[in-house]
């Protein structure tokens, strides 16, 4: 620590019209930003050990001891290598921390890499924020011997410093502290970041020359620093808000120059050099024990054989068909249970009424309630453990390598491996998936993964699999089949974007660099509680959406009952009782759901669908699991008799196999979700893309599936 | 962009990257190239004098593992070809 000689300077205190102090969470991409800033908010948050988890800007309410009782509003954020802008969601990041709104910034760094994660550090520094330095992830750099010097580290910084665990909720406390400590005593330490003596010179003369046309405050370091590096953004600021911008640019590549020519590299790279310098220096003074070099022994070990050349593909393969066995079969019982009780409730609100009755509220409440939201409900068992197994994948890191061995694959359909992470999230829910492309730093790679990633399955496809495949499929084959629907969405998806590329969405490579996080032990505590949030919601989505949606398709169904006929006599009891269904059949057709239907018959019919899918079709636009409910529905107002019979069933002796892989298809491609068509319009600002995605998906679906059935018929 | 001699006229046995088997340990000589992706090296700490090795290749050949210290990234040999090397020789 050598060049910096004045002391931290205090900043005069802040006016402000908010209430709460903010401060934001900086840091590189999985230091564990999200998990702290949990810990500190109690929020729920999503956590994965692969970079890019968070991409958008979250903010809270942090209290506790140690913070003002009103609490401080608290921001996380995405992950960030440096303050240079790459991708959208890294923007958002820089845009926070240089929008000068922070009353202070924690930076929170990986210890077990604690050199890079003080480069960024060395850039907050020089932005004049107001720090506070935060070394998570301690367990680990602690198990793997190493051990730091924070006295020192505090003297030489002069910030505060503290040692926390996200993981192990430890060090939460002193955070606070820290927090609160920066609050009450904010500094500018601009002149902490050591640098070489021309550097800081170039530094203060740009600084100075900013001074005389009358920009001053904490951020002008940082603006001087841009300058040298020619900038392209803070010149088209500067260019507007000073008259002789011209004169600046002329300084700024003289002082250019000069260090290019004194240090014989480039700028950037001298700059890079300069703030790895200061970062190691800083390392190398605090270290009083280095870590083990075996320290990540197993970890390396799991992947000489996880990401194999050879192996790594087939082990990928197998790990996701394994996914869907346990979905399968370790979903039966649970599955016979939530069955078991919905029969039970269906007999114990029949039994209200006289046998027979034909009470129209008897009718909602079995017909249309219990056989809707039952129908949905019966799945939650597969919900839950399909989420299970993708949230291993995520806390563990195998995620990243999944990325990392199909990158090849995904290069020859002109995408890369980071479109991967979104595709794999696309498996539980389009929304996030599609904002998880913000993590591509490549506008078209982004718009191809974002088009492409409704035909991932996602959760909420899961229920209508899990009606139709045991319906049409033997026992052995449903695990296959399950797995056959996934990757035929993956398939898909892939041979989309290669048309994309090749046409709408031309453009040279985009580079593919990613961190590979260490594998790391996933917490029960963590895994158990994304399939509880995913639970939750579904069950909330069941009450609300599909119990609402249900009792309209329902009476889309019941209404308007047939006219009057004059009742036949006399006719033996069999006969009767086929007369009834037969009549029912009627009834629906006769309904508003089943002319409805039964209208959309010509578009249908040649993929095989009859008017009663027609009909679950109009509301899985809404939500995709209405499909099932409106089945459900459907074929519980279809039979008069008492002893139900199970829905699969029903639907087996209903349709073809054929007719079940049509529909399949057409549910896999056709219509995304409301929400998806909504997010679509957010993420790429425009309808265009929105229903562009919607109409192209549902027309390749329909030709798709009319392709399969009218083949498949001539064969079969 | 006028540059010092020093860094165009690379030591002799200055390798890029992607030419590395499996295993070798090297020392970064410099990052070459332009635009975004080189200052992404260098924000990622890809800088000159820093150790790293090649630990493989995914299947097909590409991208490549490494390892620089205690952290491992993935890039592609497009981008690997960006990085200038000095094998370093165990002692
Ligand atoms: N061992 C250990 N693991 C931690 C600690 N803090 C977080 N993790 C784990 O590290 C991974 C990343 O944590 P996140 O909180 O998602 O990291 P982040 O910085 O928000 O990541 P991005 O949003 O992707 O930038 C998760 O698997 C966490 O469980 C810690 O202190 N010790
Ligand atoms: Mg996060």
């Amino acid at each position: 620590m050598s060049a910096s000689t004045q002391s931290a300077q205090p900043l005069p205190v802040k006016v402000t019209s908010r209430n709460l102090p903010t401060v934001a969470l900086a840091g590189n991409p999985n230091c564990g930003k999200t998990t702290l800033f949990n810990s500190l908010t109690g929020a729920y948050h999503t956590v994965g050990n692969y970079p890019g988890v968070t991409v958008e800007r979250r903010s809270g309410t942090a209290r506790g001891q140690g913070l003002p009782a009103s609490g401080v509003s608290l921001i996380d954020l995405p992950g960030t290598y440096s303050l240079s802008a790459w991708s959208p969601e890294e923007r958002i990041a820089q845009q926070e921390l240089l929008g000068g709104q922070l009353d202070a910034v924690v930076v929170v760094v990986d210890s077990t890499n604690l050199a890079r994660g003080l480069q960024l550090l060395a850039q907050v520094l020089l932005t004049g924020s107001n720090p506070v330095l935060c070394l998570n992830m301690s367990d680990e750099a602690g198990k793997a011997g190493q051990r730091l010097d924070l006295e020192q580290m505090r003297r030489l910084l002069e910030i505060p410093v503290v040692e926390t665990s996200g993981k192990l909720d430890q060090g939460i406390g002193e955070l606070r502290e820290a927090i609160q400590h920066a609050l009450e005593h904010p500094k500018d330490c601009r002149r902490r970041v050591t640098l070489g003596l021309e550097l800081r010179d170039a530094l203060d003369r740009l600084e100075q020359h900013l001074d005389k046309v009358g920009i001053r405050g904490p951020q002008v370091t940082w603006m001087a620093l841009k300058l040298l590096k020619e900038d392209p953004d803070t010149r088209g600021l500067l260019n507007v808000i000073v008259e002789e911008s011209d004169s600046l640019f002329e300084e700024a590549a003289r002082e250019k120059e000069l260090l290019q020519k004194g240090s014989g590299q480039d700028i950037h790279l001298y700059i890079g050099s300069q703030l790895s310098g200061f970062a190691s220096g800083l390392v190398r003074e605090v270290t009083l024990h280095l870590s083990r070099e075996d320290a990540r022994r197993l970890s390396d070990t799991i992947d000489s054989v996880l990401a194999n050349k050879v192996l790594g593909l087939p082990i990928f393969l197998a790990i996701m068909y394994g996914i869907f066995w346990i979905t399968f079969s370790m979903g039966e019982a649970p599955m016979g249970w939530i069955e078991g009780l919905f029969g039970f409730m269906a007999e114990a609100v029949s039994g209200l009424w006289p046998a027979g009755s034909d009470s129209l509220l008897r009718s909602l409440l079995v017909d249309g309630i219990l056989a809707g939201v039952g129908g949905v409900m019966v799945f939650l068992p597969n919900i839950v453990l399909l989420f299970a197994g993708l949230a291993i994948l995520e806390d563990t890191g195998y995620m990243a390598r999944a990325a990392f061995i199909m990158d090849r694959v995904m290069h020859r359909f002109g995408l890369h491996g980071q479109s991967f992470l979104p595709l794999m999230t696309g498996f539980g829910c389009s929304i996030p998936g599609i904002m998880a492309t913000r993590t591509l730093e490549n506008e078209r790679d982004r718009l191809v993964t974002m088009l492409v990633l409704p035909l991932m399955s996602c959760g909420a496809r899961l229920p209508i699999w899990m009606l139709l495949i045991p319906a049409f499929f033997a026992p052995p084959w449903r695990a296959p089949a399950l797995w056959g629907i996934y990757m035929t969405g993956i398939l898909l998806a892939l041979v989309f974007s290669l048309l994309l590329r090749r046409t709408v969405l031309r453009g040279e490579e985009a580079p593919f660099v990613m961190e590979l996080p260490p594998y790391r032990m996933p917490t029960l505590r963590a895994i158990l509680y994304k399939m509880y949030d995913r639970s939750r919601s579904y069950v909330i989505k069941a009450g609300t959406i599909i119990l609402g949606v249900s009792i309209v398709l329902w009476a889309m169904t019941s209404f308007p009952g047939p006219p009057e006929q004059p009742a036949e006599t006399g006719a033996p009891a069999g006969i009767v009782e086929v007369q009834e269904n037969l009549d029912a059949a009627d009834a629906l057709r006769y309904s508003l759901a089943g002319r409805l239907g039964v209208a959309m018959e010509p578009l249908f019919s040649p993929l095989g669908f009859d008017w009663r899918i027609n009909t679950a079709l109009i509301g899985a636009f809404a939500a995709k699991e209405v499909f099932v409910a409106q089945m459900g529905i459907v074929f519980a107002l279809g039979e008069t008799d008492e002893n139900s019979v199970e829905l699969s069933e029903a639907l087996r002796s209903s349709y073809s196999p054929l007719v079940g892989i049509s529909l399949m298809l057409f549910l896999l491609i056709a219509t995304p979700c409301m929400a998806t068509v909504a997010i679509m319009k957010k993420e790429t600002g425009s309808w265009k893309y929105a229903w562009g995605q919607f109409i192209g998906l549902s027309v390749f679906a329909w030709l798709l599936s009319l392709a399969v059935f009218q083949l498949g018929s001539l064969f079969l | 962009m006028s540059m010092p001699e020093q860094a165009l006229a690379p030591p002799q046995e200055s390798l890029q990257l992607n030419a590395l088997p499996d295993g070798t340990r090297c020392r970064i000589h410099t990052i070459t190239g332009s635009g975004p992706i080189r200052q992404r090296l260098l924000d990622m700490g890809l800088l000159p004098d820093v150790e790293l090795q090649v630990e493989r290749r995914a299947p097909g050949g590409d991208p490549i593992w490494i390892r620089l210290g205690s952290w491992q990234m993935a890039l592609r040999k497009a981008e690997a070809t960006s990085i200038l090397v000095l094998p370093v020789r165990d002692a």
